[in-house]
């Protein structure tokens, strides 16, 4: 089985992510390049995703979670204000 | 507000074989935008509809967005009957798919998912190559975002 996660940080990275992930090939084989999503992929945070791969599958979820919750008490907080209005 | 854990801990509790995919699938392989649903790939397999309804009974699954007081019948006819189904429970919307384009059904796809643990349970996640690759099918101009952040995540992870 060839490996080729390759930043300092690998083998760790790759242990906690050996549930979700192939690690017999490169994630970028699989990537169409596209030139419409390659235009989209520009807009994309890659430092965003840098700190979410960071987190384990679980640490995710709860953080979706949390957003989810957050994004429900900024509509509930915008209903109220357009209520007083 | 979808209570993600409580959908997922229900399925994985009534023992239902399922796969993740669509946004909870996207979030776990680091995906940082906001879904509202759960969406699983479900196995057709008469035994596996059974505990899908035994699974959400209780939650009360209605068709998501038809006006109340229709016969909808939460039971195996049902599951069977159909296919596809966007629900809407008291724990909050979910998906149920028989099939999705460009990767086809649960037997499929099982060889493309891997276990996880999240809301200590663990359930069948659709992998990322095969979620690219669903994705790129559905061929829906508003999941461009959504594919371009894939295929950054996929990249990412080759740094």
């Amino acid at each position: 089985m060839r490996v080729l996660l390759s930043r300092p940080a690998a083998s760790a990275f790759a242990e906690r992510e050996k549930q979700t992930r192939y690690t017999d090939c490169r994630m970028s084989e699989f990537v169409s390049r596209d030139p419409v999503v390659e235009a989209y992929k520009a807009g994309v945070d890659r430092t965003l995703i840098r700190e979410r791969l960071a987190r384990t599958p679980a640490e995710r979820v709860e953080d979706l979670v949390a957003l989810a919750r957050f994004a429900e008490e900024l509509r509930e907080a915008g209903a109220a204000a357009r209520r007083t209005k | 507000m979808t209570d993600f854990g409580g959908l997922i801990r229900a399925l994985a509790d009534g023992g239902v074989d399922c796969i993740l995919v669509g946004g909870v699938a996207a979030t776990i392989h680091g995906s940082a935008r906001l879904t509202r649903d759960v969406d699983v790939v479900y196995s057709r397999r008469p035994e596996n509809l059974a505990r899908i309804v035994a699974a959400l009974g209780p939650f009360e699954p209605y068709l998501r967005g038809a006006p109340r007081g229709l016969p909808f019948r939460w039971d195996v006819d049902t599951l069977a009957r159909g296919l596809n189904f966007t629900l809407t429970t008291i724990l909050g919307d979910i998906d149920l798919f028989g099939e999705i384009t460009g990767g086809g059904g649960f037997d499929q796809l099982r060889s493309h998912a891997h276990p996880v643990r999240v809301f200590d349970r663990d359930v069948l996640c659709l992998d990322l190559p095969m979620l690219i690759r669903v994705k790129r099918a559905a061929g829906r101009p508003r999941d461009l975002d959504a594919l371009a952040e894939l295929e950054a995540i996929a990249d990412e992870i080759d740094r």
